[in-house]
């Protein structure tokens, strides 16, 4: 076969530098971009996009918008993240999130044979079964996942509590030890790292929402069928275990990062980075019979969908 | 698979929503609004009596035209043992200015301001069996640090098994 000309592009080759640099900006001690936006030391406060539509029991319309108006940083941060996504695919989440970056770049510490492979649960599933619980619940006044099970509140204090005493008392209540437990076991014990990611954070739920709406236009990680071999490497990298090569060979959207680690190890150059085919065709470069891409979008291809 | 994918999406949703509706009672989070005019509290905190140890915490907002220094103290009987943690950068870079906490006192709050803090309380013998709050008067309360204004008081409620606080986040 003739040598592919794919290029893996410069952020999919050194994506490592770029988790260190979101860690950096989001995480403490140095939080840097909190600090120096709000005098916050992490999500909790004004970066907390939930404020945005959490309506509590005896809440009054003024409180209600008051809350809406102190969430802006983190509103902004998410429609950014959001928008990126439906453009470009999901390179908060593979390249920037300090959270799930630190749960992927702590399980490549931890050997192999600890790894816990969750691949056999469809998370696209458990993930939106969760989302509509927290978005739902405090709606209905049954309660609220937000802040009792957060990762975006557990994995700073995991950092914090080397340098507060207020982090460090994070850990010291039954919900600390909870969500200690399900940041280790989905996140640093899990093949891949992004068992949490994958399964229970609101954030990647409403990003791979955006990633689905965006893959007719939008650049994707995408499987060319007709050269896949079904060899099953890109399996075994793949942290999210959004490839399916069991009938038609494709990659759920839903679950999907440009990690690139896929592209990386296939020997047939079968996965690439690409526009998608409602774009190709707008801007009038029509797709060789050879190069029909397999995605999960109805239409285009039979991958693994929702 | 549609039918394995359903059966995952029941279950992931049953245990959201029991994860949602069940409260661990030794940690609670109340928030509030610091002003001269005595300030309020949402959803005051409840735990579970019996526990050794409680966490709190309390986030409130500084409303005009407060601006100084706030002392804060665990009042009322009976007595606990308790620390105060502030939550704030580990390295304070300097972009910007926020309220410092040194033994029990906030200094320089301005309007605007938030803070949040954490409350760590060991109780001794007379939690044990229960005591609403308006029994055992245990509060956080914050007090303006030069004239003893108060300008925030948290009553904190501990209760029996089977009685329920409110139904929002504990953090």
């Amino acid at each position: 076969m003739p040598e592919s000309p794919i290029k893996i592009n410069f952020f999919r080759r050194h994506r490592t530098p770029f988790l260190l640099l979101g860690i950096l900006l989001f995480m403490p001690p140095l939080s840097l971009l909190f600090q120096a936006g709000t005098a916050d030391s992490n999500f909790c406060g004004a970066w907390c996009p939930r404020m945005f539509f959490v309506w509590r029991d005896g809440m009054t319309a003024s409180q209600f918008f008051l809350g809406f108006a102190r969430s802006f940083a983190g509103v902004i941060l998410l429609l950014g993240i959001l928008l990126s996504t439906l453009l470009l695919g999901r390179y908060w989440c593979s390249h920037l999130c300090p959270v799930g970056g630190t749960t992927e770049l702590g399980s490549r510490l931890v050997p192999r044979i600890l790894k816990i492979d969750f691949s056999p649960v469809p998370a696209a599933p458990v993930r939106y079964g969760y989302l509509a619980v927290y978005l739902l619940a405090p709606l209905a006044g049954l309660g609220s996942l937000c802040c009792n099970y957060c990762n975006f509140a557990t994995v700073p204090r995991l950092y914090g509590a080397f340098f507060t005493q207020a982090d460090l008392a994070y850990f010291f209540r039954t919900l600390g030890w909870l969500n200690l437990a399900l940041v280790v076991f989905l996140g640093f014990l899990a093949r891949g790292g992004r068992g949490y990611c994958n399964f229970f954070c609101p954030v990647g739920a409403l990003d791979a929402l955006a990633a689905k709406l965006g893959s007719r236009f939008g650049r994707r990680m995408r499987l060319d069928a007709s050269r896949c071999t079904a060899c099953g490497l890109c399996l075994e990298v793949c942290p999210t275990w959004a490839i399916d090569l069991e009938e038609q060979p494709g990659i759920d959207q839903l679950s999907c990062l440009p990690c690139g680690e896929c592209e990386k190890v296939c020997p047939e150059k079968a996965i690439a980075y690409k526009k998608g085919a409602a774009r190709r065709r707008l801007c009038g470069r029509a797709e060789s019979p050879t190069a029909v891409v397999a995605s999960s979008m109805p239409g285009v291809g039979e991958g693994p969908g929702l | 698979m549609r039918g394995k994918k359903t059966v995952f999406f029941l279950t992931a949703t049953a245990l959201a929503l029991l994860g949602a509706t069940t409260r661990f009672e030794d940690a609670a989070h109340s928030m509030g609004l610091l002003s001269l005019r005595g300030g309020k509290v949402r959803h005051p905190p409840v735990f579970a009596a019996g526990g050794d140890r409680y966490t709190l915490i309390a986030t409130a907002t500084v409303l005009p035209p407060f601006t100084g220094d706030v002392r804060v103290t665990l009042e009322g009987a009976p007595e606990m043992d308790y620390a105060l943690y502030n939550s704030q950068p580990g390295f304070d870079l300097g972009l910007r200015s926020h309220p410092t906490f040194q033994d029990g006192v906030y200094h320089g709050l301005k309007p605007g301001d938030r803070i949040a803090l954490w409350v760590v309380m060991k109780p001794g013998e007379g939690i044990a069996d229960g005591h609403p709050a308006d029994h055992t008067g245990v509060s956080l309360a914050f007090y303006e640090s030069a004239g003893r204004k108060e300008l925030l008081r948290i009553p904190i409620d501990f209760r029996k098994d089977g009685e329920r606080g409110h139904a929002g986040e504990s953090h």
